[in-house]
C-alpha cells in the first residue's frame, strides 16, 4: 500500500514539474534557439513553432492560474483567521455506527495562534469518564510534522508521541488526526476547479493534494464560499481515490466581528457507513490563554 | 459472552455503588470564582493464582475492591486537589490500604515569558521514558502489594516548585517525609514475606522516616529529542532486604542521578534511561542500571482502523546476580494491537526473556470499555520458564495468575 501511494506521489511531482515554468521554460528555450541558428528554415515552419510556443504558453498560463488560484484561495482563508490569537472551546463529539448505535464523547479544546509556525492545541477529555483528564498537546509546525504529547493522569505521565500517524482515527471517530486544527498552507499543493452555486451563496471548489508522506487521502475538495471563505464541504479520496469521507459544516457564527467557526460538523464514511457529528459549544476568543499552558507542564496541571 | 456477563455484572456493581453510596456522580459546580469537581474510580479485582503455593498458608485466589475518589476545587490563580484510596482484599490483610494519593494546594503564575508552579502537600509524580521498566522514577514509593508491576504508587508529602520557559522545564522537590514500601502478606502472593511492622523497618539516617529528602531535575524538548537529568538525595525508595525471616527493610541514604532520554522519527520512538545509584546496599557502593530500546508502530493495519504497536527494551543492572530487581539483564519484547473502535478495545503481550538465566515470563493483557462509565480488564502473568539458580525470580515462581478488573468511572 505504501509502495502504491509512494508511485502515486513521484508521478503527482512530475505532473506538478511538467507544468511548472522551469521544465517548460528551457525546452521553449532550445527550441527557439534551434530555430534562430538553422536561419534557413522556411518561414512557415517558423510560423508553426510560434504557433506550438503559443500553445504551449496557454496551456501552461492555465495550469499556472488553476494552482496559483488554488494557492491563493488557501492563503486568503488562512490569512482570514490570522489574528485570532487564541479560542476555548467545548466540543461534542457523536459517533455513530451503520446501525444508528450512538457513543458520546465530550472534550474541551484550547487553541493558541504562533505567529510565524503552527497553531499550538490542546484536547481535554471528559468523557468517557475512564479517560477523564486525558489530554493531548499538539505542537503544530509550518515545514515539518508536528510535535504531540499525551497526557495520561493515572499515571501522571506525559509520554511523547508519534505525530506520522496522521491517518489514524481520532479517539476511534471518522476523524482522522489530519482533518483537525487549521490547515498550514505548505503542506498541500492545489488547483482551483470551479466556482459554482451552494445554496444561496457561491463556492469555490478546490483539490488539495498532500505535501507530506503519511497523509490517508490521495486528494481532498474543499467547497468554500466565495464571501468569507468558510468551509461548507469537503470530500476526501482515500490514496486509491475512491470517495472515502464527506464533511459538512454548518450552523456558522462569527466571533469577535471576525472570525467564523461552524457549531456543527458531520463526517460520513461512504465505505463504512459510520459517522461522527461535532456540535461546538461555549466558543471564547477573549480567553486569556499563555503559551506555557501548551507545555509538558500546562499538561500536567490539566484537570 | 464475556463482555454481556460483564456488563450484567457491572450494572449490578453499579446499582449497589449508587445505592450505597448515594453520592457517587461525577459533576461540577460552580460557586462564584470557586469550581468543585468530583469524579473517580471503583473496581473490583479477581485474581486466580495458577499453580499450587509455595509456601503453606498462601491463598490459591483473592478479591479485592479499590475506590480512588478526587475531589477538585479550582479558585483564581490556584486549586486543591484530594484523592484519598481505599483497598480491601478478602485474603491478604497487607493489602488492605488507605492512602493518600493526592492532597496539594497548587498556585501557578508567570514571570516574564516563564511560568512558576508550586505545590503543597501530598502529590504524585512520575520521571521516565521506557515501558518495561523506569529506573528513573524515585520521587514516590511503590505499592508492591497492590500490583507486583510496581506501577502503583503511594502518595508523598511535597513541596514541589516547578519553571518552565523556552529553556525547559526545572523541578525542585523538599520530601519531608519517608513512606514506606507496601509487600503482599505471609498469606499473599506474589512474593515472600517482609516485615513492615516498626521492628522489622531500620533507616541509616537517625531522622528516620522524618528525614528531608531533595530532588531536582531539568527536562527539555530539542526538535525531535526529549530529554530529562535528575538528582534525588535521601532515603531509597526502594528497601535494601536484610536476610531474616521474614525479611526486614533496611532504608540506606541514596544519592542518584538519572537521565532520560527519548527521540521521535516518524513512527519510531527511541527511548532510554539510565541511572547511577550510591549508597543502597549501605556500604558506599555505587551501582547503575539502564533501559534502552525503542517502539514502532505501523497503522491502520490491514487497512483497517486498528494500530500494532512493537516494543523492545533491553534492561541491565550492573549488579547482576545481586541485583535487587528481576530485570538485572533481561530482554523486554512486547506488540500491543489497539482496535481504536469505540471501546478502546486493546491486546498486549509481552515476554521478558533472562539473559543471565532461563527465566521467561509472559504478560498478556485486555482492555475495552463496556460502557462510557464501565471498563473491563484482563491479565495473564505466566512463567513459560524458570531457572532455578535465578535468585531474583525464584520465589515466585509458582505465583502465575489470571486476573479480572471491572472497573466503574463517575
Amino acid at each position: 500500500m505504501q509502495t502504491r501511494s509512494e508511485t502515486k506521489r513521484v508521478m503527482w511531482q512530475k505532473k506538478v514539474s511538467f507544468s511548472g515554468s522551469g521544465t517548460a521554460c528551457s525546452i521553449r528555450g532550445s527550441v527557439a534557439s534551434a530555430a534562430g541558428i538553422h536561419r534557413v528554415w522556411p518561414t512557415m515552419l517558423s510560423a508553426g513553432l510560434l504557433v506550438l510556443t503559443g500553445i504551449f504558453f496557454i496551456a501552461e498560463a492555465g495550469a499556472q492560474s488553476a494552482a496559483e488560484k488554488g494557492m491563493q484561495i488557501a492563503r486568503d482563508a488562512y490569512a482570514a483567521d490570522d489574528g485570532f490569537e487564541n479560542f476555548t472551546a467545548d466540543l461534542t463529539m457523536l459517533l455513530r455506527n451503520k446501525q444508528g448505535q450512538e457513543h458520546k464523547r465530550n472534550l474541551r479544546i484550547k487553541v493558541l495562534e504562533v505567529k510565524g509556525d503552527g497553531d499550538k492545541s490542546l484536547f481535554i477529555f471528559d468523557n468517557p469518564r475512564d479517560v477523564k483528564g486525558t489530554a493531548m498537546l499538539i505542537h503544530g509546525r509550518r515545514d515539518q510534522a508536528d510535535d504531540l504529547w499525551l497526557y495520561l493522569p493515572a499515571l501522571k505521565r506525559v509520554k511523547r508521541i508519534s505525530s506520522s500517524n496522521r491517518s489514524g482515527s481520532f479517539v476511534g471517530s471518522e476523524f482522522a488526526y489530519e482533518d483537525l486544527g487549521r490547515s498550514e498552507v505548505k503542506k498541500f499543493t492545489y488547483t482551483w476547479l470551479r466556482d459554482e452555486p451552494c445554496g444561496s451563496m457561491s463556492c469555490t471548489v478546490n483539490e488539495l493534494r498532500p505535501t507530506q508522506k503519511g497523509s490517508g487521502y490521495s486528494r481532498q475538495l474543499v467547497w468554500r464560499d466565495t464571501d468569507e471563505l468558510r468551509i461548507w464541504k469537503i470530500e476526501y479520496y482515500d490514496r486509491k481515490n475512491s470517495h472515502l469521507k464527506t464533511l459538512t459544516n454548518g450552523d456558522f457564527k462569527q466571533h469577535r466581528g471576525k472570525f467564523w467557526r461552524p457549531g456543527q460538523s458531520n463526517m460520513v464514511n461512504h465505505v463504512t457507513g459510520k459517522s461522527t457529528e461535532l456540535v461546538w459549544e461555549n466558543y471564547d476568543f477573549g480567553a486569556r490563554l499563555n503559551k506555557q499552558e501548551f507545555s509538558q507542564t500546562g499538561l500536567r496541571r490539566i484537570r | 459472552m464475556i463482555p454481556a456477563v460483564a456488563r450484567r455484572c457491572c450494572l449490578q456493581f453499579i446499582t449497589a455503588v449508587l445505592a450505597a453510596g448515594g453520592v457517587v456522580d461525577g459533576h461540577a459546580d460552580a460557586i462564584g470564582d470557586w469550581t468543585i469537581e468530583q469524579w473517580g474510580t471503583i473496581s473490583l479485582e479477581g485474581r486466580v493464582f495458577l499453580n499450587s503455593p509455595k509456601r503453606e498458608g498462601q491463598h490459591s485466589s483473592d478479591f479485592s475492591a479499590t475506590a480512588k475518589p478526587t475531589v477538585y476545587i479550582e479558585f483564581p490563580q490556584g486549586s486543591f486537589t484530594f484523592t484519598p484510596y481505599f483497598r480491601i482484599d478478602n485474603a491478604d490483610e497487607k493489602r488492605r490500604l488507605i492512602d493518600i494519593q493526592e492532597a496539594y494546594f497548587l498556585q501557578f503564575g508567570s514571570i516574564g515569558d516563564s511560568a512558576w508552579e508550586l505545590r503543597l502537600g501530598i502529590d504524585q509524580v512520575f520521571w521516565g521514558v521506557a515501558e518495561s521498566n523506569n529506573p528513573v522514577n524515585i520521587i514516590n514509593q511503590t505499592d508492591l502489594a497492590g500490583h507486583p508491576g510496581g506501577e502503583q504508587k503511594l502518595g508523598q508529602p511535597m513541596i514541589h516548585g516547578t519553571l518552565n520557559g523556552d529553556w525547559g522545564i526545572l523541578d525542585l522537590f523538599v520530601l519531608p517525609y519517608h513512606r514506606v514500601r507496601t509487600f503482599p502478606g505471609e498469606a499473599g502472593r506474589l512474593g515472600v514475606p517482609v516485615r513492615s511492622d516498626s521492628g522489622g523497618i531500620t533507616y541509616e539516617t537517625s531522622r528516620g522516616k522524618r528525614n528531608i529528602d531533595l530532588a531536582a531535575r531539568y527536562g527539555h524538548t530539542v526538535g525531535p529529542l526529549d530529554f530529562g537529568i535528575s538528582y534525588f538525595k535521601g532515603t531509597s525508595r526502594e528497601p535494601a532486604l536484610l536476610p531474616d525471616f521474614p525479611l526486614k527493610q533496611q532504608y540506606n541514604l541514596i544519592r542518584q542521578t538519572g537521565l532520560e532520554l527519548q527521540f521521535v522519527q516518524d513512527a519510531f520512538l527511541g527511548k532510554a534511561e539510565l541511572i547511577r545509584r550510591r549508597g543502597f546496599s549501605g556500604d558506599g557502593t555505587s551501582h547503575s542500571a539502564f533501559v534502552v530500546g525503542g517502539e514502532y508502530s505501523f497503522y491502520s493495519v490491514l487497512e483497517t482502523s486498528a494500530d500494532l504497536t512493537l516494543y523492545a527494551e533491553w534492561n541491565q543492572d550492573d549488579r547482576r546476580e545481586k541485583a535487587t530487581t528481576p530485570l538485572q539483564n533481561d530482554m523486554f519484547y512486547a506488540a500491543r494491537y489497539a482496535l481504536n473502535d469505540v471501546d478502546d478495545t486493546t491486546f498486549s503481550a509481552a515476554l521478558i526473556d533472562d539473559l543471565d538465566y532461563s527465566t521467561q515470563t509472559l504478560l498478556l493483557e485486555f482492555d475495552k470499555r463496556l460502557s462510557d462509565s464501565a471498563q473491563l480488564n484482563l491479565e495473564l502473568f505466566k512463567f513459560l520458564d524458570t531457572d532455578p539458580v535465578d535468585p531474583q525470580t525464584g520465589p515466585i515462581s509458582q505465583d502465575d495468575y489470571v486476573a479480572i478488573n471491572l472497573s466503574y468511572s463517575f
